[in-house]
């Protein structure tokens, strides 16, 4: 990480800081600083997509954009200068207070510590090298999602995808939240790599999660001790597969030397058994747009639940534009706040919530239609998971799924929920909506994706968790130990999925991920082709196309493409069609606008081109597709633009 | 209702009650030459060292890894990584303390794996050092702290060694908190001092030998002072009490550091009020033991010499206990003195320092201290044997405890580095020229009044820079230890200057001054530690520094191998002469194929596809490598100037200051007539042809790529081979 990248996150923080005191709402200054790091990102995000739309992307990108910020909250911190200067002395004030003293900002501190090293460590396990000169992959987020992420980002940062077209399907539009990606891909032109500016930018983000979650469940709760819970149980939720296959399977198999070497995820076997992964590991790492969208949830529910009282309309104003910016960064997101949002306006029926509402309505809506894919994925379906997968159709088994998958969460949060009825539990009521939605319908095309309201469950029903345990450990003796013993029993699944992305050698992983011989086509694609090139090339889980120069493909993961709405099997039978019978490929060039066609190891074994065909240098007999431009190693590349237009 | 609100309405109701007192933030603070100084104007002064301690990090930690590994940041980054790899055997004085190979390991486990990381804890030192004399404040004074902090902050020198991935940061900034703790224990001691002593001490220990010198920097300090203090209570015990209290008209809590207790929190760096008659003795006394001691401590080290030769017959610790001897005969006589004259123990400031924590506080010194000790010395607990070098010949604990002390001792009879005496001095006055001015105004000032503090850090600088002076070791890194005393020298020296600002001549000059030199300051640390870092013209470059071509080299030959491995299938065979492997064992950590090899006369490594040799196996092999491409190559420089520029007579002092004067100007090197310029030891890359084409396909013009290098305007041209031209 370089001055510039530091200099440039000084820069946003003190953006999102400044429009913190546009909230209408008292918060303390570290409370600010961390909100701020949300909204700033997502600020010099937005400025910094219309600069780059209008220059392109780099480092002069950067700094106008910057600059645009600075000038755009320049008169909030002019006409907060006091305010600030008193939130300043209090923090100084506040330093001297003990630890346990309630308006301390150490434990605050203490947990932005243990966040920044854990999120550091685990975000430098992501990536590594391996002996071929390649890249490995150091844990199941990476290896997964992130190649779809790397796409997005090098797609913003190396091909000017100004445009909005899908990198990893040629002609369709980016109907995804890529919001983070392209915040992503502004850490690029400052110097950082391209896995440096996925690592850095999430490591931003991540850190200041459980910071956040914990100044918002602050308000909710009653106390402390209620809020720390609050996050311990989210973070670490996995289920309680763990207390079986970790205490009866692995830990007696192996002894304690199993802590090194952790032979599998506990919270997510693959959409077996386990279908709700750590929130953490399965969630805020991997489906990267959930670092805007968690941290962005729980700041817009907090100013709707701080203004309560007051019903200030500069807050629901600003609160209104905040989640109609969200569609871009987290469309998840923007349902839930809307969700709630109308459940609290419907409590509460004034007219001041007319002014969340429009904004959110009106900035929101637009984006979320353009995300609409063309293909229609709904389905209605009964008790989502049963049926599938190992999950029988009994009511037996939808209990035992629950249990499994969230332990005894979902009961503690009903509980939280009726014993504090009368102060606010009323107010969360809509988010078992959530736990409702995935039961009877799919919107996305895969049940799997079903999972993503179920996070936002518990993110939601994590303070009344907290709320819930914490009466019970400050009640006696025996209610400490039980507090306890249900935390560990909600925790100890995300806990072991956690630490096993933290130590880095458990399982498989780091597993390879891109070759040296992927890296140098990457590399040269990226340095010596046209940035809207598109390109042919395999569609498998990830290649160096797209993953290391962000040109547009044909077709991506299959999987991933489906998750978007495009029609994968029509592409994918094309590429075969394509790679099978180059002498008819001028077609399937048109209708793509292919300007390069890659062979290289993933082609061959895809397309299963081991034939005779193979020319002495490796090279198929593929002179109907252009010139070839690029043959090192086992890769070829041929130009095809100028003899098929 | 806000805080300020509150507090103005508890002023108001105090108001009311008829007892007008003065708010917290107006309570007058006593200050140095009798002004008193608000509080507010303190807060002003911490604003100003936060905000120079924020540059700190800035200029520390920005672009670390710009410059090309120096032979020894590579080895101390290549332990770190044996220590995380499990693979790290134990301390060997060769390579020094291991407790720097277990920090930076955990920022590697952190952070990862990259040159910047690997000079992280240096960096971070480093920022605590430019921090650190805010500690001292009330002694540097209003004037003194800030200036401190800037000198040290701005320093050529301390930024660039605090950029720098040897353990000489971290060990300075060792030494300093053992400064300040020492300061503390001997003014206000407390029980829990001797143990956070004891452990730095060990800490030093697990850092770097020169540990030794600390301690015998301070310990004869201590023996000094407690001269001082036997003579001092002995003289008071006479009837007609010449010496007593000192009256300090309105400072007395600043007075009373004066030699009667060191309890008070108020100590002073200068005592600047009219001396009373009656008191001289004691400044007397305390002044003429300060010179005394450093006389003598000069001329022990005269009397040692610092040509190895003479050290044969004579050997180094007898006279260094001959020094101990008469410090120690200085003790007994005053101590006889006081005895006879019925002194209690008490009445003696450093007996009450050491009585205070109590036996048991001693004894829990000495335990904590060992469990430290054991811990870092056997990698916590898990290797009690030793590495087995000639150098470290016994176990892990023995090791730490004898192992350092003799090769650095064994060392002394060697002359690494530099051999001349007036090393360091020089260096001093071609970039701290500033500090060096204000530190003898400083000095002055404390041999005027000698106060404990002032002692302390007039002895520090002084024995430092004739011990280092002595040591036959004189490496650039070595200065920041000189360099620090020497700048808190320097703000007591500006401190002094200021108090007397209303003599118009004596801002005026401070101000020049300051604004000169900081400007020289700022401008030679860009240059040396950003722009041009590591190139031979500067002094700070030593001959281990590589060249900006070994970096480029090992990234040429990571992509080089990916692409062989691409093209042919096989892994690239790369061999680095011993003589050229450093720092090239760092930088290809991660290469597949083992690259360390001894080649010379008929031992080229026919199977391997690319060779790098120095200048002198070129000529043994210059007939064996057909098919392949030889490239010239650079991998060290340096430059070793004669520091009188060659002139042979006063006649040419012109051409001195001119060689100087270009020097400082734009860091043009001067050749003195003997071929002493800036210069490299060269070699040739040898690249197996279908290699060097493959390279050229992929790369293009772009390969193979050398890197930057410096050419000078006047004589000495461009950076050549040393054995060509002599340097």
């Amino acid at each position: 990480m370089n001055l510039l990248v530091v200099l440039f996150i000084c820069g946003f923080v003190i953006m999102g800081f400044s429009i913190t005191y546009a909230m209408g709402i008292t918060l303390r200054f570290e409370e600010r600083v961390c909100f701020g790091v949300v909204i700033g990102s997502v600020v010099i995000s937005i400025i910094g997509f219309g600069v780059s739309w209008l220059m392109g992307v780099d480092a002069l990108m950067v700094l106008v954009t910057v600059a645009l910020g600075f000038a755009a909250v320049a008169p909030l911190i002019y006409f907060n200068v006091g305010k600030i200067k008193e939130d300043t002395s209090d923090l100084r004030r506040r330093l001297t207070l003990p630890w346990k003293d309630r308006e301390s900002p150490k434990p605050l501190v203490g947990l932005l510590l243990v966040s920044s090293v854990v999120t550091t460590r685990i975000m430098q396990n992501a990536f590594g090298t391996t002996q071929d000169g390649g890249i490995s992959a150091g844990h199941l987020s990476v290896y997964g999602d992130w190649s779809a992420h790397l796409s997005y980002v090098a797609s913003f940062a190396y091909a000017d995808n100004f445009s909005l077209s899908l990198p990893t399907a040629a002609g369709e539009s980016f109907a995804y939240h890529f919001g983070v990606d392209w915040f992503s891909a502004m850490f690029v032109p400052l110097g950082s790599s391209l896995l440096g500016a996925l690592e850095v930018s999430t490591a931003v983000l991540a850190i200041v999660f459980p910071a956040v979650m914990f100044i918002a469940c602050e308000k909710f709760c009653s106390n402390r001790i209620a809020a720390a819970i609050a996050v311990v149980v989210f973070l670490t939720a996995g289920g309680t597969s763990a207390l079986y296959r970790f205490f009866f399977e692995d830990l007696p198999d192996n002894g304690f030397s199993v802590l090194a070497n952790l032979p599998r995820s506990y919270a997510f076997d693959g959409f077996d058994r386990n279908w709700v992964d750590n929130p953490v590991t399965g969630f805020l790492y991997p489906q990267r747009p959930t670092l805007v969208g968690f941290s962005s949830t729980l700041i817009i529910v907090l100013l709707l639940w701080l203004n309560k009282e007051k019903q200030n309309v500069k807050t629901y104003v600003f609160a209104g534009v905040a989640t109609g910016l969200l569609p871009i960064f987290h469309v998840f997101a923007f349902g839930v706040i809307l969700l709630i949002g109308l459940g609290w306006m419907a409590i509460e029926r004034t007219k001041s919530w007319l002014f969340f509402l429009c904004p959110s309505l009106l900035l929101g809506l637009p984006v979320l239609i353009w995300q609409l894919p063309d293909r229609n994925g709904h389905e209605w379906h009964f008790l989502w998971m049963l049926g599938k997968s190992s999950w029988e159709r009994t009511p037996i088994d939808f209990v035992y799924f629950w249990f499994l998958n969230t332990g005894l969460f979902i009961p503690i949060a009903i509980i939280g929920t009726f014993i504090t009825m009368k102060k606010f539990g009323y107010r969360f009521l809509p988010i078992y909506s959530l736990l409702i939605i995935p039961n009877i319908a799919i919107w996305h095309f895969w049940p799997g994706n079903n999972a993503k309201y179920v996070v936002f469950f518990l993110l939601l029903a994590a303070p009344l968790v907290g709320e819930t345990l914490s009466h019970l450990f400050i009640r006696s003796a025996i209610g400490k130990f039980l507090t306890l013993l249900l935390i560990a029993s909600l925790s100890l699944s995300g806990t072991l999925d956690i630490w096993r992305a933290l130590e880095g050698s458990s399982g498989p992983y780091p597993v390879h991920y891109l070759s040296g011989k992927d890296v140098l086509v990457g590399e040269w694609v990226r340095d010596n082709t046209e940035p809207n090139a598109v390109f042919a090339s395999a569609n498998t889980n990830v290649h160096p196309v797209r993953a290391l120069a962000g040109r547009t493909v044909v077709s991506g993961s299959p999987g991933r493409i489906n998750d978007l709405g495009v029609d994968w099997l029509a592409r994918e039978q094309d590429l075969k069609n394509l790679y099978k019978n180059s002498g008819n490929s001028d077609e399937i060039i048109r209708r793509y606008h292919i300007d390069y066609i890659v062979l290289g190891p993933y082609e061959r074994s895809l397309f299963s081109l081991q034939d005779s065909s193979a020319g002495k240098s490796g090279a198929f007999d593929l002179d109907n597709f252009g010139t070839l431009i690029y043959d090192i190693g086992s890769y070829q590349i041929y130009e095809t633009q100028k003899e098929n237009d | 209702m806000t805080l300020v609100a509150i507090k103005s309405m508890k002023r108001r109701k105090k108001m009311t009650k008829g007892k007008l007192r003065k708010p917290a933030h107006e309570v007058i603070q006593p200050t140095s030459h009798g002004r008193d100084v608000s509080f507010l104007t303190w807060r002003k002064i911490r604003r100003v060292v936060l905000f120079l301690s924020a540059l700190a990090i800035i200029s520390r930690l920005s672009y670390l890894g710009v410059r090309t590994f120096h032979h020894d940041e590579s080895l101390d980054a290549w332990f770190s990584l044996k220590y995380l790899d499990g693979t790290y055997k134990g301390y060997d004085p060769v390579y020094h303390g291991p407790l720097r190979f277990y920090i930076t390991a955990a920022f590697f486990w952190l952070f990862g794996q990259s040159d910047s990381i690997a000079r992280l804890l240096p960096a971070i030192s480093g920022i605590a050092v430019v921090a650190l004399p805010w500690i001292w404040r009330r002694n540097l004074g209003l004037m003194g702290t800030p200036l401190t902090v800037t000198l040290i902050l701005t320093s050529p020198t301390m930024l660039y060694f605090s950029r720098f991935g040897r353990e000489d940061s971290f060990f300075l900034l060792l030494t300093f908190l053992t400064a300040i703790t020492l300061l503390s224990f001997l003014a206000t001691p407390k029980r829990w001092h001797p143990v956070v002593i004891l452990v730095l001490f060990v800490l030093g220990l697990a850092v770097k030998e020169s540990v030794f010198l600390t301690v015998f920097i301070f310990g004869s300090f201590g023996m000094v002072l407690l001269a001082q203090d036997l003579l001092v209570a002995s003289i008071r015990q006479t009837k007609d009490k010449k010496i007593g209290k000192p009256s300090y008209r309105e400072l007395k809590r600043e007075v009373r550091i004066e030699g009667v207790t060191r309890r008070t929190i108020n100590v002073r760096s200068r005592v600047s009020l009219p001396t009373n008659p009656e008191n001289i003795s004691e400044e007397t006394i305390r002044r003429w033991f300060l010179i005394a001691g450093i006389v003598l401590m000069f001329a022990t080290f005269l009397w040692i010499g610092t040509n190895p030769g003479e050290q044969q017959d004579s050997p180094t610790l007898f006279k260094l206990g001959v020094y101990g001897a008469l410090l120690a005969l200085a003790i007994f006589l005053c101590g006889a003195l006081a005895v006879r004259r019925g002194v209690l123990s008490p009445q003696i400031p450093v007996f009450r320092s050491f009585s205070i924590p109590r036996i048991a506080g001693w004894a829990l010194a000495v335990v904590v201290a060992a469990v430290f000790f054991v811990a870092i010395f056997t990698q916590f607990l898990q290797q009690f044997n030793g590495p087995g070098a000639a150098t470290a010949p016994h176990g892990a604990i023995r090791n730490g405890l004898t192992a350092g002390f003799e090769y650095w001792l064994g060392e002394q009879a060697t002359v690494r580095g530099d051999s001349r005496w007036q090393y360091y001095l020089v260096l001093l006055f071609a970039y701290e020229w500033l500090a060096l001015v204000l530190a003898v105004v400083g000095t002055v000032q404390v041999v005027r009044k000698p106060n404990l503090f002032g002692q302390v850090i007039v002895w520090w600088a002084f024995s430092s820079l004739i011990v280092y002076s002595w040591a036959g070791e004189r490496m650039p890194w070595l200065t920041v230890h000189l360099l620090l005393p020497i700048m808190i020298l320097a703000g007591i020296g500006a401190q002094s200057i200021w108090d007397r600002r209303r003599q118009k001549i004596s801002t005026v000059c401070l101000g020049f001054l300051i604004i000169f030199g900081m400007t020289y300051a700022c401008v030679t640390s860009i240059y040396s530690s950003y722009l041009r870092g590591g190139e031979p013209q500067e002094l700070f470059v030593q001959a281990g520094q590589a060249t900006p071509e070994v970096a480029e080299w090992a990234e040429q030959l990571e992509a080089l191998d990916r692409l062989s491995l691409a093209h042919f299938d096989r892994h690239l065979q790369v061999k680095i002469d011993s003589d050229v492997y450093w720092p090239y064992g760092w930088y290809l950590r991660d290469f597949p194929t083992p690259s360390y090899a001894v080649i010379g006369n008929s031992s080229f490594p026919s199977n391997a596809d690319i060779v790098f040799v120095p200048h002198w196996d070129r000529t043994i092999i210059e007939e064996e490598y057909e098919g392949y491409m030889e490239i010239p190559y650079e991998h060290r420089w340096w430059w070793v100037p004669e520091f009188d520029t060659g002139i042979t007579g006063p006649s040419q002092i012109v051409d001195l200051l001119s060689s100087w004067g270009s020097w400082i100007w734009n860091r043009e090197p001067w050749d003195s007539k003997a071929g002493i310029c800036p210069a490299s030891l060269s070699g040739s890359v040898y690249i197996k042809n279908e290699i060097y084409e493959l390279g050229k396909e992929y790369f293009q013009e772009s390969f193979p790529s050398r890197g930057e290098k410096p050419s000078y305007e006047k004589s000495c041209g461009m950076v050549s081979n040393f054995l060509t031209r002599g340097g």
